[in-house]
């Protein structure tokens, strides 16, 4: 690949994931600067990395693990800006915009968790993975995972008791 | 799937802006590394090895080294097992976050101070952090792990310079912790380490390349205490189609003593080319001693100051006189929150390329300047041109 296909390459990735990962990284990190650093220490591991995918699934799995590799060594050794409130957040990024008061609420639950339960929430939860797939992204044990989760179902409940129902979560 | 009433739409409206994509694609391609000015941060270790490395006195250097490695390794199984415990259950794995508070400017100042001491003349704290189980068992004067909140507390009041030395050990320890428990994690693939040995030139000719950059930068020569080193990044394993963009020398200037937290320097050039990319002051010492703004103020101060940037960055660097475009400019908040700004960060573009910049807004001075892409700077720096 010279150089022109490989811009081009990154291009189209960076279309094609870079919202996605925003997504994640932004909850994890609660910061927009952070996140793009985060984000872009990401795309610049894949051109200089690489590696052969078998699927879109497979390079959507790739790229999360990188950034949530990147997040964790972010947040324990370089990690400068401090998480913004969510309510910061709601008025510059509009981020609840068309949400009812339950949302709301559940976004803001996750938005406060600390970051070894959230990580596994928002991979378990909101994107899908199995336990094993989630351990394979975070490289933690499965057991892990699972402890984790239980842990954040157990930490979102008793915050959740606030309103209505709490926050109901399957157990595995 | 899961049969779970939390789900994708709750993120619907996190998005990620059209701009911020082009600014993603235009520092990747031009191999615009946020890890070399504003990632790095020395753990423990590295700390360790840099004051063995830099320090002035030689054998005394690494006596202080062995020492305060003694005192890392000597840990008592259970003490070991408190800081894992601690670790694992910590509120945020950041640094700062999983402190009760931030720290003062002052404390910041003698946190350096005393940090150099620690690791340099082995100046350890009598007693160490105290454990609780609740709040309530804490006197709201001592630093003090609460288990029940998982933070470290810090005292309502500034921390005496013992205070200090604790938090400091206690922090050492912690990222020892970290560092040795890291290395249990069996990797699931090898990687290579993208740190390799400086080729085709040699460290004492790039220093004096990146001194010329960094007099320019500084108006002056830092001088003889201050002690220069090499990193050469190579990350993309002799493939010449990236390694022309991305591969890099970075020379960081310290001084005796040096530590996580205390000012230092850095230039950096492109591995093939020798071509500038970056130099900057970094560190939580050089934030602490910069005027606070309000975030309206920062922004406000930072529109009217561009004028200077802008002159700054041409009898500096030789760039022309006014940028083509200025992409972003933001209240830029190393160690802070909220209305606590000292910086503002600038993009600028000349032609092509994005030059980044960091601006001590008090001092009115740059703080880094990171240019990105093939820019002829207008003037001839050494004679290292291939």
């Amino acid at each position: 690949m010279n150089q022109e296909e490989r811009n081009k390459d990154l291009e189209q990735v960076i279309e094609k994931y870079s919202n996605a990962l925003y997504k994640i990284c932004f909850m994890i990190l609660k910061n927009e600067q952070d996140t793009n650093d985060v984000l872009q220490e990401t795309f610049i591991t894949y051109m200089t990395k690489k590696p052969d995918f078998k699927s879109e699934e497979h390079k959507k799995a790739w790229l999360i693990k990188v950034s949530q590799n990147k997040c964790k060594e972010f947040l324990r050794f370089h990690k400068k800006h401090a998480g913004v409130p969510l309510e910061e957040v709601e008025e510059r990024f509009e981020i609840t915009n068309g949400m009812n008061v339950e949302d709301r609420e559940k976004l803001r639950l996750i938005w406060n968790l600390n970051y070894k339960l959230k990580s596994v929430v928002i991979l378990y939860y909101i994107e899908g993975y199995s336990v094993k797939e989630t351990a394979e992204i975070l490289r933690i044990s499965e057991g892990a995972v699972k402890k984790r989760l239980q842990r954040a179902r157990e930490s979102l409940a008793h915050l959740g008791k606030a309103f209505e129902g709490g926050i109901v979560c399957e157990q595995l | 799937m899961n049969n779970y009433n939390l789900n994708k739409g709750l993120f619907n409206n996190i998005e990620i802006s059209d701009e911020m994509k082009e600014e993603l694609f235009e520092n990747c391609k031009n191999g615009k590394r946020t890890a070399d000015v504003r990632f790095k941060h020395a753990g423990a270790l590295t700390a360790l090895l840099i004051a063995a490395l830099v320090g002035g006195t030689g054998v005394g250097a690494t006596a202080y080294y062995q020492s305060v490695m003694k005192r890392m390794e000597s840990m008592p199984q259970e003490e070991v097992k408190e800081y894992v415990q601690d670790i694992n259950n910590d509120f945020s794995v950041t640094i700062s976050g999983s402190w009760s508070r931030q720290l003062t400017n002052d404390e910041s100042l003698r946190l350096a101070e005393l940090e150099r001491k620690y690791y340099g003349e082995n100046l350890f704290p009598e007693q160490e952090v105290q454990h609780v189980k609740t709040l309530s068992e804490w006197d709201g004067k001592s630093v003090c792990y609460v288990e029940e909140d998982n933070l470290l507390h810090l005292p309502d009041a500034e921390m005496s310079n013992d205070q200090l030395l604790m938090f400091i050990d206690y922090s050492a320890k912690k990222d020892y912790v970290i560092e040795k428990e890291a290395e249990k994690i069996e990797p699931e693939e090898e990687v290579a380490s993208p740190y390799v040995d400086v080729e085709d030139i040699s460290e004492d000719e790039l220093i004096e390349r990146g001194r010329e950059y960094l007099v320019k930068f500084l108006g002056k020569d830092l001088g003889n205490e201050w002690h220069a080193r090499v990193e050469a990044f190579k990350p993309s394993e002799s493939d010449p189609s990236v390694g022309l963009t991305h591969d890099s020398y970075t020379i960081y200037w310290e001084q005796e003593g040096a530590t996580p937290n205390s000012t230092d320097y850095v230039v950096g050039f492109g591995m093939h080319k020798l071509d500038f990319r970056f130099v900057a002051v970094r560190g939580r010492e050089h934030w602490a001693t910069l005027k606070s703004y309000t975030k309206e103020e920062a922004l406000k101060k930072g529109e009217s100051d561009e004028a200077k940037v802008f002159k700054q960055l041409h009898e500096m660097f030789g760039l022309p006189e006014e940028p083509d475009v200025v992409k972003k400019v933001e209240a830029y908040q190393d160690y802070s929150e909220g209305d606590d700004c000292r910086q503002i960060r600038y993009i600028f573009k000349y032609g092509d390329n994005p030059v980044d910049i960091l601006w001590d807004l008090a001092d009115e001075k740059l703080a880094s300047v990171e240019i990105c892409g093939n820019m002829d700077l207008g003037y001839e720096l050494g004679d290292f041109d291939e």
